[in-house]
């Protein structure tokens, strides 16, 4: 889910790019010497996760897992995210470098809210793996699903009315990526729960 | 670790921000079509230089001209009415030069510099240095992770597995994204072991220094003061024209 370089007014672009460098700041601060290669590696997690795609009908979508790496790191998933985002702008040219700040945000702070909307119930959790399944379902939740409601607020602040018909285009498109998405970061937060419940304690 | 890059990378990732911030600015059609006719020019001169440039390019035009696709379907038609809509056709050719002229512009401005060229010079503009360490020890981490996965996917694919629409394929593609985060967790540790044992002990990046500003040859700042040129002049010259 990447939204193109050019498409943003300027109001919103300089807005999204204080408030992502307000993420990563705050994410950055968060960020230790023990952290640092875990992080790093996340970000390779999420790099790579984004090229693993799964057929629906003649086409197919790739993997978000915004939420899930919200879960799993906190305030650490803006700097993590800008990350991934740059190289994937840098190899493969989604999204692109201008709207870095926009991508970032409306990737970043659904995963941020998953974290703090659902840690509480992470411990309590770990026992049962039909628990662990509406976890990784509710994180997906709000990472797609914040994520797309992030985009079109961008795309209706431009202000222009013709964008109408491609805010609905893009919302109807996440649903399928909402879905796919939900069923796998389901399945992740379960199979961690059951094999490596230490990635969730803090 | 990276190479000296010329021009200098801090001046080539400045000039780049500066195109799309400024790109994103810019309402007027004329101005958007001079400016993706200086980018189309730039795009050639290095294409004539560099014989990776034209295919890197035109994979990144693709890419984007992807979404113009769903700009031109979306915003000029009017669907419930199936009739012609000026304005929204107006707005599609000013995204669409928009978009081309970022990419354009981005494309040449970044071309061959590497995700490391990129945070050394991030860093050099004053991006904090643990943002640099981490986006230097990403790019390291891909080349590893990818190698798990390319190893695991051809362990799924000896036992038979393809994709499909299917919840197998749901479930097999979570148990790849579960062992790719287990295998990054084990690695970490590896790697933080290896770090601390090298006397790593900061998130700080112990890259070079890059040249003072002031040291830098008037050639190296001619790129720089290029693209603002091309930005005012057109910017400059559809107002002369009328």
């Amino acid at each position: 889910m990447h939204l193109a370089a050019g498409v943003l007014g300027l109001p919103t672009f300089v807005g999204s790019a204080i408030l992502a460098t307000a993420g990563i700041a705050i994410g950055l601060r968060k960020l230790t010497p023990r952290s640092l290669p875990s992080a790093a590696l996340f970000a390779a997690v999420f790099f790579i996760v984004g090229t693993i795609h799964i057929p629906i009908g003649i086409g197919s979508v790739h993997l978000i897992l915004n939420g899930l790496i919200g879960l799993l790191l906190g305030w650490l998933a803006f700097p993590v995210i800008f990350v991934a985002l740059v190289l994937q702008a840098l190899l493969f040219s989604f999204g692109g470098f201008a709207v870095l700040g926009a991508n970032t945000l409306l990737l970043a702070a659904p995963a941020v809210m998953a974290h703090f909307a659902l840690r509480p119930f992470v411990e309590n959790s770990l026992g049962s793996q039909r628990k662990l399944l509406w976890l990784g379902l509710f994180a997906a939740t709000i990472g797609i699903g914040g994520a797309a409601l992030i985009a079109v607020t961008m795309l209706w602040s431009t202000g222009q009315q013709a964008l109408l018909n491609l805010m609905v285009l893009f919302g109807v498109a996440q649903i399928p990526v909402w879905i796919i998405d939900a069923a796998v970061s389901a399945l992740v937060v379960a199979t961690l729960g059951r094999n490596l419940p230490q990635v969730f304690v803090k | 670790m990276s190479h000296e890059h010329r021009p200098d990378g801090r001046l080539r990732l400045a000039a780049a921000l500066l195109v799309g911030f400024t790109v994103s600015l810019i309402r007027s059609i004329d101005t958007l079509l001079i400016l993706t006719l200086f980018a189309t020019v730039a795009a050639v001169v290095i294409t004539v230089r560099d014989e990776e440039f034209p295919r890197i390019l035109l994979k990144r035009l693709a890419i984007v001209n992807f979404f113009v696709a769903w700009i031109w379907i979306t915003l000029p038609i009017d669907w419930l009415t199936l009739s012609w809509r000026t304005s929204g056709s107006e707005l599609a050719l000013q995204l669409t030069l928009r978009i081309n002229a970022i990419a354009l512009a981005v494309s040449t401005l970044l071309s061959r510099m590497n995700g490391i060229d990129l945070a050394r010079a991030a860093v050099g503009l004053g991006v904090p240095q643990s943002l640099g360490t981490l986006l230097a020890l990403a790019v390291r981490s891909i080349v590893l992770l990818d190698s798990t996965r390319s190893r695991l996917e051809q362990a799924m694919r000896a036992r038979a597995y393809r994709a499909t629409v299917s919840l197998r394929t749901i479930r097999v593609s979570a148990q790849l994204v579960s062992w790719l985060i287990v295998h990054a967790l084990v690695r970490s540790e590896r790697i933080r072991v290896g770090l601390t044992a090298r006397g790593y002990t900061t998130t700080r990046w112990p890259t070079r220094q890059h040249s003072h500003w002031h040291a830098l040859p008037i050639s190296e700042w001619l790129l720089f003061f290029g693209v603002v040129a091309a930005i005012v002049l057109a910017w400059l010259l559809p107002i002369i024209w009328n």
